[in-house]
């Protein structure tokens, strides 16, 4: 089930100074993080970013996740520490045609000519959390009141 | 001759979701393309008014009444997997799958269910120019979405002696009609001058494969196709510019001596050359012009000695599965098909040869033409088992990946 990704979250990937990490896991189980600055919304709310590695361990486990419909988690943590998880499938894989060759000058563009471009990922969102310190702890302690430390409560 | 298709085909073999929960390690995607080659494809009105020929691949074909129909050439599915297929080119007893128009996306459909969506291939720019000498450039290059193919040569010398070409093959038999024609074999001039306009196309190509009917003649054996290869090889080369590039020939099984020229004189990088069957007798009957030249003891060892030339990972061969159950000769159980199918697959592998197999479509054109392919599980089980082979003795699918080629189901499913 697709949700609807909120002004505040595209803002914030938008923003070239957040910092945005793909999760994954392999067939195996094993879990993957990296940082994907191609991260980006696009105008039918779904996620692209662009895998320039054909046999990169991401570029596998997005396979994997496709076709055993799995998900893949992103967090983007913006300038000011605001952190949210976005959790998704990848809904295509654009290989070839006009849309990937318009994406690979993109690449070509931004990184030079000796740089490649292996598919262009489309992620549906499916669960969107704000996952900000702040904003988390207020979230848990408030239905976890009693896991703490005692030095925290004593008067 | 149209093929009537078997009412009760269903009841006889377990469907496409009884396989894919059967086999839960391998893609559904790769069950789906597969089950697709195997039954063919029939598109809609509706699907059709989806297609533009500006954009689009497309194929002709001429109905009983000699109406032409246009259709796509074929499609991808989401995860990047092509679906290799026409409207024409497979006849079965089995209904097609329907390529139809649903909430304004083309899918794939089968008893009115959604199967997958589906995305038209898209042609290449230089589909729409002429070389100097008048030739279409989409007659002298063919391309999938990420690879590019020359034909060397229509007319397959085993069709000269009759009953000599290989029972399933459709491209044999209609390429007779071009023998001691100009357009027999590609144009040296018209191949340089398509490359120079492909090449234009960023982001398009990862490989190229050059392949055609058999030529036996020359002072050796298919000395005339070796020369061939090397002259068009030769071609691209100067127009890539490069010594080696992402290449694949597929030949008649060629000697130590020519393989040694092929990949010495030309930037070619990887070689394959089909035995077709896995089983020697089998292989006599299906294909009895190869076996008639070359023997199956002798075509292996063939492959051997590419391996020595070209490395491992750099060679592979290939079957056309499902001809080894044809009637009357072939297995009459397809866990005996298999048996011998891996057990073969396993001794070439165990020498670095990779393997492949081609899902057979019956052609309408072919001797084969009345023949019925085999179940959906036959075909996921070999697929399984050659990707468990290759794996077993780390043989790269790289020169023959889902984007250099797409045909084959056992490699496609190496990208996990």
């Amino acid at each position: 089930m697709s949700v609807k990704l909120s002004e505040e979250i595209i803002n914030a990937i938008k923003d070239k100074q957040s910092v945005k990490v793909l999760a994954s896991i392999s067939k195996d189980g094993i879990p993957h993080v990296t940082v994907k600055d191609s991260i980006k919304v696009l105008e039918d709310g779904r996620i692209a970013y662009y895998e320039l590695l054909e046999s990169s361990q991401t570029q596998r486990n997005l396979v994997f996740s496709i076709w055993f419909n799995k998900q893949v988690a992103i967090n983007v943590i913006t300038k000011d520490s605001k952190s949210y998880l976005i959790k998704g499938k990848p809904y295509k894989a654009i290989i070839a045609g006009q849309q990937f060759e318009k994406a690979y000058n993109e690449v070509q563009e931004k990184l030079g000519k000796d740089h490649d471009l292996s598919t262009v990922w489309i992620i549906e969102p499916e669960e969107v959390y704000e996952e900000t310190y702040s904003v988390k702890r207020e979230i848990i302690e408030k239905e976890h009141p009693y896991v703490l430390h005692f030095d925290r409560i004593a008067k | 001759m149209a093929t009537v298709i078997d009412k009760e085909w269903r009841k006889k073999e377990p469907s496409l979701q009884d396989i894919i929960k059967k086999y839960p390690t391998v893609s559904p995607f790769i069950i789906i393309q597969i089950d697709v080659q195997r039954r063919g494809v029939h598109y809609t009105d509706r699907a059709l008014e989806k297609l533009d020929t500006n954009i689009h691949k497309v194929t002709t074909s001429k109905n009983k009444q000699g109406e032409v129909r246009v259709t796509p050439a074929s499609f991808l599915l989401r995860d990047g997997t092509s679906v290799i297929v026409s409207e024409t080119s497979t006849q079965t007893h089995r209904e097609p799958y329907t390529i139809d128009v649903v909430d304004n996306k083309i899918v794939l459909v089968d008893q009115d269910n959604v199967i997958e969506e589906v995305e038209y291939w898209e042609k290449p720019k230089y589909f729409d120019k002429f070389t100097s000498r008048g030739t279409p450039m989409s007659e002298v290059v063919d391309a999938r979405p990420q690879r590019f193919s020359v034909t060397m040569s229509r007319y397959c010398h085993f069709w000269s002696v009759p009953g000599q070409g290989c029972k399933y093959c459709g491209i044999g038999s209609s390429g007779v009609k071009y023998r001691n024609t100009d357009n027999d074999r590609v144009n040296i001039q018209d191949l340089k001058e398509t490359m120079q306009e492909l090449i234009k196309e960023k982001g398009r190509y990862v490989g190229v494969i050059l392949t055609g009917g058999s030529i036996l003649s020359g002072k050796e054996l298919c000395d005339d196709e070796l020369e061939g290869y090397i002259e068009a090889l030769q071609a691209i080369g100067s127009v890539i510019g490069a010594k080696k590039f992402p290449s694949q020939v597929n030949s008649t099984a060629l000697t130590e001596k020519q393989l040694l020229r092929l990949y010495e004189e030309t930037g070619l990088t990887s070689y394959t050359t089909d035995l077709e069957a896995f089983d020697e007798d089998i292989y006599k009957w299906v294909c009895p012009g190869k076996a008639a030249h070359i023997s199956f003891s002798e075509w292996k060892n063939r492959l051997y000695k590419a391996v020595e030339i070209f490395g491992k990972g750099y060679v592979n061969t290939g079957i056309v599965s499902g001809v080894e159950l044809a009637t009357p000769h072939g297995f009459k159980t397809e866990e005996e098909a298999l048996k011998v199918d891996l057990e073969v697959a396993e001794e070439l592998a165990s020498h670095g040869v990779g393997l492949k197999h081609d899902v057979w479509h019956v052609a309408p054109n072919s001797i084969f033409f009345q023949q019925t392919t085999p179940s959906l599980d036959y075909y996921v089980h070999l697929t399984k088992g050659f990707y468990d082979i290759m794996r077993k003795y780390d043989i790269s699918t790289e020169m023959d990946s889902y984007r250099k080629c797409g045909m084959h189901p056992n490699i496609n499913l190496d990208r996990i």
